[in-house]
């Protein structure tokens, strides 16, 4: 039962996190979750490639959404080499689908920043991550509810301690 | 009323039709034929579906073997669909979406 976030804090105010050469902020009360993507046909992460944050949003209704700066220079993919799955519109406009793995980075027990040593988890986005044109929004990429219930994800959050934790469902039977 | 049948699911625009591959196209429509039967069978409903152009590739719960498995065949990532079986299976529909605000 691999555990992706276990028992990490939300915090109470804002903050920042490193990675690569940036630093972004991050609001009061936002979930984080490290990922890395890869090509539809790469069925293991890219070890060279580094996990960059992004929010778990519950009130997405999408799979997993970012603009194209945050595809090309944190992912290190281009859009033109990603298949086009189809569109979905938001407030008016036209975002193209396009056809990526993700892949869940798990953390170390108690923290929001610090990874485990744990393999990454690969999270199923069959219909396609939507990318925005530009560099603006969304601020940082977002992760939606969709990919819980499609990859029957567990999402636990305990409001009293701020802390959160996704994992895999138990499985109590061998499965095909 | 609507139809929503999968046979007569709604069909994306012309613009985005002219921009999704016509694997990608054809391996949908072969999964929304096979839907209804699909949906009817307990053992397939809620799992994984693989469909190229030529038709069904194998149902699973393990969405990483079956990409593995359309590699291993020599299939383009741009002739197959993976998805779950359910009413939405193979819909071409362009959904709105809420992207909360971040």
């Amino acid at each position: 039962m691999p555990i992706i976030l276990d028992r990490s804090p939300f915090a109470e105010h804002p903050s920042e996190v490193a990675f690569l050469t940036e630093r972004v902020s991050i609001r009061a009360d936002q979930i984080i979750i490290w990922l890395t993507l890869s090509l539809k046909r790469v069925t293991s992460p890219n070890p060279s490639a580094v996990p960059f944050p992004v929010i778990l949003d519950t009130g997405h209704s999408h799979t997993f959404s970012l603009h194209e700066r945050h595809l090309i220079e944190w992912a290190g993919l281009r859009p033109e080499v990603l298949t086009i799955l189809g569109a979905v519109r938001e407030r008016g406009q036209r975002i193209l689908l396009r056809e990526v793995n993700l892949w869940a980075h798990p953390t170390a027990k108690g923290s929001r920043d610090q990874l485990a040593d744990r393999p990454a988890h690969q999270l199923a986005a069959p219909r396609g991550i939507a990318v925005y044109p530009g560099a603006e929004f969304p601020r940082l990429p977002i992760l939606g509810l969709r990919v819980i219930a499609e990859n029957e994800l567990v999402l636990t959050v305990n409001g009293k301690r701020r802390e959160v934790t996704l994992r895999t469902p138990m499985r109590w039977w061998p499965f095909s | 009323m609507t139809d929503l049948t999968p046979e007569h699911s709604p069909t994306v625009d012309g613009a985005a039709a002219s921009e999704i591959r016509e694997g990608i196209l054809r391996a949908r429509a072969a999964l929304r034929r096979d839907l209804p039967a699909l949906l009817a069978d307990r053992r397939a409903r809620g799992k994984w579906a693989c469909y190229s152009c030529d038709g069904r590739i194998a149902i699973g719960t393990d969405y990483t073997a079956l990409i593995r498995e359309c590699v291993n065949r020599g299939i383009p990532d741009a002739e197959f669909v993976i998805e779950r079986v359910t009413s939405r299976a193979g819909s071409e529909e362009e959904e709105e979406i809420d992207s909360s605000f971040v």
